[in-house]
């Protein structure tokens, strides 16, 4: 059961095509008039052409006839949008909506119009409500110290205590950095699942009759149905990863960017975010020579079918995929790059493991196998959030690093050795005591005149330091 | 005031109607529920997310529900006492430590706070962090906010607010969306599948929808 799309029917020059379309004459005026039609599917999509609509009234009738508003795609279109390009709009936007799975109590943020003032108290006000994330407490890796949503959220809406996220609603915008930068995939924004995009991008993409290009647009600025482009809605520019823009282009996209809002000014400095996310796919569009043969119009790549390319975890394949058309290796290096390379620097790495241990994504693993210690980096597995530098206890002597960094014959290369060494034994039981790297590290810091003290702590294991 | 006194009223039989459903389920209490289900949705109650799951919990209401299959499932899930209940629904059971004398630290805790709202327990209530002791404690609270607007003494009825706002903050907003997840994940019977979701659903809001007030108004 396809979603159901509602029109305006006041404006005799809408350029609206879809032949299923339901018409409703006064909407833009009054939405609630779509609780009277109901729907089968539970899933709406609503085309309006006025600015101004009342949108907490068409929430209210979206839920009378079962809709979830939050999953609810409305298109605010003009009489100068493309017709073409308007249909093709409305395509992709039912293939979101219906990919929307379901939102929790937790994902809907009531938002006030204006403060409520002495007078604002005559009555009460009637909010809208805009999806914001949820962290899954099961999936998400705060229990080994991870921070990373911490560490992007322009707001300050994430504090991590005691192995916990604790999540202020009315602090978040929401922007989406923290969706697709959480290295689990923990946190999701029922409005813009990895699965509706992908839904979303391959509908426009498969309806166009000629290659066209994907334009990812900030929610807060109007999509524009312009020939030759399809706009896919997004809480923020920034939130693009350059992995989604190139998905575009290995689905048959002919252009692709992450369009910055700079026209009304970002209000969390997003913009250079989304240029870094272009700059990236960009570099990768320019070695591998990507552009000359999608826009001859080569067909989207099979392989890729059941697959959601914007998935995080999916996003390696997606740069490897490039690899796999063009047999070309690339390599970009950025800051804001989704993979990086993690270096340790073997003289002054003790193997504490502490980067292991947060790792949330166990790039960085440790292992011990006859009598040797050792991390080893999957860099197809790393995501670039930089926990492990902020746990690594000897980051000061710069024992680990991290670089932003794209290099597909490293993604392909899978689990190498960073850093390995032995392990000092208890000489009574024989049990492993700690690394012999770390005995040392810790035999530099007492000095000479402990010598005795570290002597007992390489040879005993801590439950035979008290015999004889 | 009369939309503010509305919205209480609404509330009160909100917080009421959900702690009844809560409670165990008697032929009475069901045909009740039935019947009041009908007067509150005259409110205009679907502005609100949880509106989505009031409309879900009304199709299992006039459903034709068996109180005696309900009683066996009410105890299976929330049967205090019972050795692996899923979902005991009282604060403590969540938020008190697990120590000696920390339950009845807890409930002495709550005592005194329904004490300062000039609250007592009747004889034979459910206990004082029993989930539909709670919310019944809300819909008096919301009962007093209306009865506040309708007689046009607006400052006891902003206080009155705030107390409401300070108690689903620091008790039904903490615990509830536990005590709902533990409830989903025994694959509870309709009824109750469909009563938690409401209920996780309305406290939500109410937290969200206070914080959303206080954030744009200086007097709350």
């Amino acid at each position: 059961m396809s979603a159901t799309v509602f029109v305006c029917g006041d404006s005799p020059e809408l350029p609206i095509t879809t032949p299923d379309a339901v018409i409703v004459e006064g909407l833009c005026r009054d939405p609630s008039l779509v609780r009277d039609l109901g729907t089968q599917s539970g899933r709406a999509v609503v085309v309006l052409h006025s600015e101004s609509f009342d949108l907490s009234a068409l929430q209210k009738a979206l839920r009378r006839i079962g809709i979830d508003p939050l999953g609810a795609q409305i298109l605010d279109v003009s009489s100068d949008d493309d017709p073409s390009a308007l249909s093709l709009q409305v395509e992709g936007l039912k293939q979101r909506a219906n990919a929307f799975a379901t939102s929790a109590p937790a994902h809907a943020k009531p938002v006030l119009s204006g403060p409520v003032t002495r007078r604002g108290f005559l009555r009460p006000p009637t909010p809208t409500y805009v999806a914001v994330p949820r962290v899954d407490d099961s999936t998400c890796a705060a229990g080994d110290g991870c921070r990373a949503c911490v560490d992007v959220c322009p707001q300050g809406a994430y504090q991590w205590s005691a192995g916990r996220i604790i999540y202020d609603k009315n602090a978040c915008i929401p922007c989406g950095r923290c969706v697709t930068s959480c290295p689990t995939g923990a946190i999701e924004n029922p409005a813009a699942t990895p699965a509706m995009i992908d839904a979303q991008v391959r509908a426009v993409i498969n309806a166009a009759e000629m290659p066209i290009g994907i334009r990812f647009v900030c929610s807060r600025g109007s999509l524009d149905a312009k020939s030759g482009w399809a706009d896919i809605s997004v809480p923020c520019a920034s939130m693009i990863p350059a992995s989604w823009l190139l998905a575009c282009r290995l689905l048959g996209a002919s252009r692709v960017k992450a369009v910055p809002c700079s026209d009304s000014g970002c209000p969390i400095d997003g913009d250079a975010i989304a240029t870094e996310a272009n700059d990236i796919a960009l570099a990768v569009l320019t070695q591998t020579g990507f552009e000359a043969g999608m826009v001859a119009g080569e067909p989207p790549n099979d392989e890729l079918a059941g697959t959601n390319l914007f998935d995080q975890q999916n996003a390696a394949d997606i740069m490897l995929a490039f690899v796999a058309s063009t047999d070309i290796n690339f390599t970009v290096e950025s800051e804001a790059a989704q993979f990086g390379e993690v270096s340790i620097d073997d003289t002054t790495c003790t193997l504490c493991g502490q980067c292991a241990k947060i790792c949330p994504t166990n790039a960085l693993r440790e292992s011990y196998e006859d009598e040797i210690i050792a991390i080893s980096f999957d860099a197809k597995a790393c995501v670039n959030c930089r926990q492990c530098i902020a746990e690594c206890p000897e980051i000061r002597r710069g024992a680990i690093s991290v670089r932003g960094l794209i290099d597909t014959r490293r993604l392909a290369a899978g689990r190498v050795t960073l850093n390995e060494g032995t392990v000092a034994s208890c000489e009574i039981c024989g049990n492993a005591i700690a690394p012999a790297t770390m005995m040392n590290r810790i035999g530099d810091l007492l000095g000479e005149e402990f010598q005795d003290t570290m002597k007992m702590l390489e040879t005993r294991c801590l439950d035979c330091r008290g015999r004889g | 005031m009369t939309e503010w006194a509305d919205e209480a009223r609404a509330r009160q039989g909100l917080y009421r109607f959900i702690g009844a459903a809560l409670l165990p389920p008697e032929r009475e209490r069901l045909e009740l529920l039935a019947s009041a289900f009908g007067i509150l949705d005259e409110y205009d109650l679907d502005k609100y997310p949880y509106f989505i799951a009031w409309r879900d919990f009304a199709v299992v209401l006039e459903s034709d529900v068996s109180p005696e299959d309900l009683g066996i499932e009410y105890v299976r899930l929330f049967g205090v006492g019972f050795r692996g209940t899923p979902a005991i629904p009282t604060e403590s059971n969540y938020r008190a430590p697990n120590r000696d004398g920390a339950v009845a630290s807890f409930i002495a805790s709550l005592q005194a706070e329904y004490r300062s709202l000039g609250l007592a327990s009747a004889d034979g209530a459910e206990a004082p962090d029993h989930i539909s002791t709670e919310l019944e404690v809300m819909s008096h609270l919301c009962g007093v906010e209306a009865d506040a607007w309708e007689s046009s003494q607006e400052t006891l009825a902003k206080d009155t607010l705030k107390v409401e706002s300070r108690f689903v903050r620091s008790h039904l907003a903490v615990w509830i969306p536990m005590f709902a997840s533990r409830v989903l994940a025994a694959s509870p019977a309709p009824f109750y599948e469909r009563a938690t979701e409401l209920v996780h659903a309305f406290v939500i809001h109410e937290d969200d929808y206070f914080a959303a007030i206080a954030v744009g108004s200086s007097e709350l």
